[in-house]
């Protein structure tokens, strides 16, 4: 695969498997979200066929971010290549995604006012993160995009597979202090999984101080080895699974800023 | 027993921080042991103890990762660099003693017909690399996956700075396992120019590997079959298995020697031997650097070997070695753990045989640092002819508090 086209897949994988999925958190902490999806009983879907996909299984008040598509969801948006969905994400450009289940087209449009919606809290403004809780919650969604995008740049990037063929298997655990978020990722041959919360056997646990710390370093703020010297970022465990997952957390940032 | 702490350590890496690209640059960073449980410089050193910034005093069971043999400031050695240095050094000429140093590098080498000296180990690896590849005409370099020889562009295990073209022709196969040294060979018939290992299989994070019975015999065998160069990369098991080399210890010939590390207690100096029929084409291929010819680390170097002969240095390492493995052993045991020790006793690696995380073991080194006994929790260690009967056991008294402290926290086997 060339080198552009390469780009474009991890991005997409990116969007649709890391950043779109933190609707999930959105949704749970977003009074006005939880509103336009009131009563929803449904499973909207966006992917690239044989690429990127996401679904959002909304019961009973409350939404779940799935990677992958399926066949039969309520509302499928069908984007024909990465380039394409990309595009759409981005907005840089008119996509006609094709649409399964056009008859629940009220539900798309509060859907795409969703997505939109995230953008205050993915790119949030000086004031709103003056507020602690705000703060919080922006972090933690920082976080588990960083955690998510790991898989997607770790499964995609042909540079960074390279890299991850060396790691052994087993979980990193990211865990902020001292009751703030915590996710982890299980390395398996080369496949990621991704999930909140604690591991029950990591190899190894990176912890941050702090949720200020974590924002820091998050936003590339913070010089790792200096944090680590201070204590103020521990690792426990296979220091050398870490180092090597932290260079595949660093490549995100080669897409998506 | 009262614990260290290590107040100026951290204050020092504070202003370290300001100057320094993480404060403390390469393998000897905080991060690779346990933050906050260990110092993070030395101001001081005599014999197998080194005191840090806090003043608080260590037995050194990592001997600077491997440099120091006879203890730290050792006053032979010491006096012998002193008296080339009151001569001058970094003059425009190499000085007489190169040659005394490289006669004595090649008595001492067995099967090596010739010497030339650099600094540091990686210095000599890359340069033998390039030596093969000029004698063969030939690109493809094979190395053990998972060695370290060094921290060039083509063997760093890092990432940061390296493109795929650095690698391109260095391949890798799995320690002991012939058939993947074979595809190799087979692969890249015609193409591979040498194979370059360590005696046996210094991995980090993993139990050491020793030779397989017949390992060296098939290499040796299959590099004279396909004329290839063998490189025996010597920088961290080198006098410390046998003056004469690893080589003689394992019984293989190697084409190229490469040495650091222990040959000069700390002083700076690394050395490459090879055999006669790459002597023309050592000349062809640049070998340079501005301190390659120092005196000062030679005549350290000439009194090191010396000293190790008279004080029959390897099997004294061994001996204090094997007393401190056993012993890890044993009161590991007491305390209900099953602990693997690997490699050669005088350059072990320890691990507690549940786990593969280093979570414990990590635990373990730390609480021994902050009782003045410094283990790795990650890297094999070093013992030296400094090291003493007490030292041993006053290492095991702190090691048993620390088998109880990870006990406490995450039980026993
Ligand atoms: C086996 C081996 N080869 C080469 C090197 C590189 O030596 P240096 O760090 O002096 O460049 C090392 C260093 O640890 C080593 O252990």
């Amino acid at each position: 695969m060339d080198k552009e086209k390469e780009k474009e897949l991890v991005k997409s994988y990116l969007y649709l498997n890391a950043v779109l999925p933190q609707l999930e958190e959105i949704i749970a902490y977003d009074a006005e979200a939880r509103e336009l999806t009131k009563g929803w009983n449904c499973t909207i879907q966006m992917h690239v066929p044989g690429g990127a996909g996401v679904r959002f299984v909304f019961k009973d008040g409350k939404c779940e971010a799935k990677l992958g598509a399926v066949s039969m969801p309520t509302i499928s948006l069908r984007i024909p290549t990465p380039e394409a969905a990309n595009k759409m994400i981005e907005n840089t450009g008119t996509v006609i995604p094709m649409i399964w289940g056009f008859w629940n087209i009220g539900k798309l449009g509060k859907f795409m006012k969703l997505t939109k919606l995230m953008e205050k809290y993915l790119r949030p403004s000086e004031e709103d993160l003056k507020n602690k809780d705000f703060f919080e919650f922006h972090t933690r969604v920082k976080l588990m995009m960083a955690v998510y995008g790991m898989k997607a740049v770790g499964e995609h990037d042909t540079y960074v597979k390279g890299i991850v063929s060396k790691v052994p298997n087993g979980p990193m655990e990211i865990k902020v202090l001292p009751d703030g978020p915590v996710a982890h990722i299980v390395l398996d041959n080369g496949k990621f999984t991704v999930a909140k919360g604690p591991a029950a056997d990591p190899m190894v646990v990176m912890e941050i101080k702090d949720i200020k710390l974590a924002y820091d370093m998050l936003n590339a703020n913070v010089e790792f080895m200096e944090e680590l010297g201070l204590c103020r970022i521990r690792l426990r465990g296979h220091v050398g699974m870490a180092e090597s997952l932290a260079v595949v957390m660093e490549r995100i940032g080669l897409y998506i800023s | 027993m009262e614990t260290y702490k290590f107040d100026k350590s951290y204050e020092w890496f504070e202003r370290a921080c300001k100057v320094i690209p993480g404060g403390v640059i390469g393998h000897k960073h905080p991060a690779f042991t346990v933050p906050g449980s260990y110092p993070y410089f030395a101001s001081r050193g005599e014999g197998s103890h080194y005191w840090d910034p806090d003043g608080n005093e260590f037995i050194d069971w990592m001997c600077g990762f491997g440099p120091m043999v006879l203890g730290y400031n050792n006053p032979v050695v010491d006096a012998a660099a002193q008296e080339q240095a009151k001569l001058g050094d970094g003059m425009s000429h190499p000085g007489p003693i190169s040659i005394e140093y490289a006669e004595m590098m090649v008595k001492l080498t067995k099967g090596m017909d010739w010497c030339v000296y650099g600094k540091n180990g990686a210095d000599i690896t890359t340069w033998c690399m390039r030596l093969a590849r000029e004698y063969t005409g030939r690109k493809k370099i094979l190395i053990v996956r998972g060695a370290y020889h060094g921290a060039q562009a083509w063997s760093t295990p890092s990432y940061g700075g390296i493109i795929d073209e650095d690698r391109t022709h260095v391949h890798f196969f799995e320690w002991n396992n012939l058939d993947s040294f074979m595809e190799l060979i087979n692969t890249y018939k015609g193409q591979v120019a040498g194979v370059m290992m360590t005696p046996y299989h210094h991995c980090i994070y993993a139990d050491q590997q020793m030779p397989a019975p017949g390992w060296w015999e098939t290499i040796g065998k299959v590099c004279k079959q396909e004329d290839l160069i063998l490189i025996s990369d010597d920088v961290r098991a080198g006098f410390r298995l046998d003056m004469a080399g690893s080589h003689a210890y394992f019984g293989y010939e190697p084409d190229l020697v490469c040495y650091s590390k222990a040959i000069a207690n700390t002083y700076p100096i690394s050395a490459g031997l090879g055999t006669s029929k790459l002597k023309e084409t050592a000349e062809h291929v640049l070998f340079t650097g501005t301190f390659f010819s120092s005196m000062v680390p030679m005549a350290a170097s000439i009194a090191t070997v010396k000293e190790l002969k008279r004080l029959d240095g390897v099997n004294y390492m061994m001996k204090i070695g094997k007393a401190l493995c056993d012993g890890l052993v044993s009161v590991g045991k007491s305390n209900g753990f099953e602990i693997i020790m690997s490699g050669p006793y005088d350059i072990p690696f320890m691990r507690f045989a549940r786990e593969k995380n280093f979570m414990l073991k990590q635990l373990f080194s730390g609480e021994a640092a902050i009782r003045g006994v410094i283990f790795h929790p990650h890297h094999n260690w070093f013992t030296s002819c400094a090291h003493t009967e007490e030292d041993v056991k006053k290492s095991l008294e702190v090691a048993d508090i620390a088998f109880k402290k990870v006990k406490d926290k995450y039980g026993s086997d």
